[in-house]
């Protein structure tokens, strides 16, 4: 069975929303498409205490097994790198022939995903799309352009074709999150001492070690700085507030928020604050409110609570697919029930229309709506799924509600990818249905 | 040491980084010398120069691109006998981990800064742009380098004397042919397809909480 595997980044033990979001559109391929989902996770980045509840943990976002990678180095590195993981991580790849590998878009994942395309003849796609349509997988690059893998030339018939990887690099906010329901079965990947050393190289001693590391300091990995105050000296931030006076492109900002319903680059804004008055068009609010929050102390969440992941029930039991969230009311190609909005500058007089939502009859069981918080309720959501709607009207500012667009994300062609297309998938993947 | 750079759009930070290595080679995919116009390139420098008309091929998706960037880039580095090479981390982000597998050396990708140590046997230090972290990483001088860009270029204008001509090279002078570059992977169609609209939050602590949870401290 061909799989997609999932680098999955930890902080402090717990995965990055970032990776838990590629998990999630990894679990919805794999079950629209027969492909097994493995999670793969840095042993070192996953302290002794987090790693009994990474199964269940993992499972409950979507994953079938999870892989932990040993390093060749027996100091771990504070920052992932390629390197260390170059053998466990080949090794993965021989024992489960990714077609599709998928990592969060930070630093590591920029590092990571090109040299595993590079190192294994795959095919790299920055901040590109993977997705189901008309029941195959589909891929679209960093500028939103599909993209076909070309045939070889010559195709030996005596032979299984051979399988393209395609990695990407998968930028926050792009899917939603998915659920599993049962937990994913833990084994440990090491690489053996008679392998390839991590960088191949025929000179001893090329390789990088980390030497030290140094926090970032404030305003050094976040900012919304004038631009005067940037000189080229100035470390590109990993996460950056596109506004008028601040310009970061992909390649320098691995997270680019913007504020106000018209951000500057607003084709890379990912993550959105909208406007709370759009009479004022005033911005400077918003920023000060961020900033008042990123100065209260952060009290983690630890989530989910042990009690809301699946247990096992046989130990002995093979391994299986875990079924996701039922398909009703989600963008196919995202897995997104939350609300979105456009930042284009579109005029008022151009009416927002609703796309239709996909009729549907089963309900294995309640979705869960609302805002991101709602991700990580402690008890899968359902019991704030009830309470959701009026709680988010109550606290949303008018403004928001008027411009919440809950259609799927855009697609601009009329033909296959028209949502009678997608109406038509949805209604045959729908659980407890049976198809046609 | 030799230490080649690529020049491309953005690559003040890796030039300079190349000055303070050693001897720079800066090389260009181009088919004129007005690509090293406005490049701050130290008066030493070599310029080399490759052209090729597969090079112009606009039907290449730029991971194509890069792809075969990275065989003329490796063998240009093979040419002169540089040690270190300097890119610049480009749109498609594939150039630096081909080159690197091309030479069979190690990668640093996010290079903020670089500094030899040693005489004798002298050691790269680099620092990297990590998650939580600047990184800072210690290793042989034989590597590759994928420097990030600027946020902005210097608004000083940038005097660069016309200099030496450029060493032009073809594929033959690099004992390569077009059989030599990988065949295009990917079919592209024009027209952007999918548009990714921003995930919306509704309060700055929500997005704060969230930017934490991707890693901002």
């Amino acid at each position: 069975m061909a799989s997609v595997l999932v680098v999955l980044e930890f902080l402090d033990g717990e995965p990055l929303c970032a990776s838990l979001e590629a998990l999630g559109q990894a679990r919805r391929l794999g079950s629209a498409l027969g492909l097994s989902v493995c999670a793969l996770a840095a042993m070192e980045s996953v302290g002794q205490e987090h790693r009994e509840r990474l199964g269940p943990l993992l499972g409950y976002y979507g994953a079938d097994t999870v892989t932990l990678l040993t390093a060749d180095e027996p100091k771990p590195c504070e920052e992932l790198r390629f390197a260390p993981y170059a053998r466990a991580l080949l090794q993965a790849t021989d024992e489960l022939p990714p077609r599709l590998f998928l990592m969060a878009d930070t630093p590591a994942g920029r590092e990571i995903a090109p040299r595993m395309a590079a190192r294994t003849n795959g095919v790299f796609l920055a901040r590109g799309d993977a997705v189901c349509e008309q029941a195959e997988l589909r891929f679209y690059d960093g500028d939103g352009r599909r993209v076909e893998l070309e045939e070889p030339d010559e195709i030996d018939l005596t032979m299984p074709p051979p399988v393209t990887s395609v990695m990407i690099t998968v930028p926050a906010g792009r899917y939603a999150l998915s659920r599993g329901s049962e937990p994913a079965s833990v084994r440990f990947a090491a690489a053996l001492a008679d392998e390839n050393p991590s960088e191949r190289t025929p000179v001893p001693g090329t390789g990088f070690v980390e030497d030290s590391v140094r926090r970032y300091r404030p305003g050094e990995v976040f900012f919304w700085r004038e631009k005067e105050t940037v000189t080229e000296q100035t470390v590109p931030p990993v996460f950056a507030v596109l506004c008028d006076e601040c310009f970061a492109d992909r390649r320098s900002a691995c997270v680019r928020v913007g504020i106000g319903a018209n951000p500057a680059g607003q084709d890379d804004v990912q993550l959105l604050l909208p406007l709370v008055d759009p009479k004022t068009q005033n911005t400077a609010g918003l920023l000060a409110a961020v900033e008042a929050a990123l100065k209260k102390p952060w009290e983690r969440r630890w989530t989910p609570p042990l009690s809301a992941l699946p247990q096992p029930v046989n130990d002995d039991k093979e391994p299986a697919l875990t079924i996701a969230r039922p398909w009703e009311g989600v963008d196919m190609s995202t897995g997104d029930t939350e609300p979105h909005t456009a930042a284009t500058t579109a005029s008022e007089d151009d009416a927002i229309t609703p796309s239709p939502t996909p009729e549907t009859t089963a309900k294995a069981f309640p979705l869960v709506e609302g805002a991101d918080e709602n991700m990580w309720d402690d008890d899968l959501g359902l019991a704030k799924t009830q309470e959701a709607a009026p709680i988010v009207e109550e606290s949303a500012p008018m403004v928001e509600q008027e411009e919440v667009v809950t259609a799927p994300i855009d697609d601009s062609s009329e033909d296959e990818n028209s949502l009678e297309t997608k109406d038509a998938v949805v209604a045959r993947d729908e659980p407890g249905k049976e198809r046609s | 040491m030799k230490v080649l750079v690529l020049v491309s759009p953005l690559c003040g930070r890796a030039v300079k980084l190349a000055a303070s290595l050693g001897d720079v080679y800066a090389l260009a995919l181009a088919e004129t010398d007005a690509v090293f116009s406005g490049v701050p390139l130290p008066d030493s420098a070599r310029r080399v120069r490759v052209w090729d008309k597969m090079f112009q091929d606009d039907a290449l998706h730029p991971f194509d691109g890069e792809a075969r960037a990275a065989v003329v880039v490796a063998q240009v580095a093979r040419h002169v006998g540089a040690s270190t090479v300097l890119l610049t981390e480009s749109t498609a982000g594939y150039l630096g981990a081909a080159v690197a597998e091309q030479l069979n050396l190690a990668l640093v990708s996010d290079v903020i800064s670089a500094q030899l140590e040693g005489r004798s046997d002298p050691e790269l230090v680099v620092s990297r742009r990590g998650l939580r972290h600047v990184q800072t990483l210690r290793g042989g001088v034989q590597a590759v380098l994928s420097v990030l860009p600027p946020l902005t270029e210097s608004t000083q204008t940038i005097e660069v004397e016309n200099g030496a001509p450029s060493t032009v090279l073809s594929l033959e002078d690099l004992s390569l042919s077009a059989a030599d570059l990988p065949a295009p992977t990917l079919r592209t169609q024009n027209a952007p397809q999918r548009h990714h609209q921003p995930r919306l939050f509704l309060g700055a602590e929500l997005l704060v909480e969230r930017l934490r949870r991707d890693g901002l401290e």
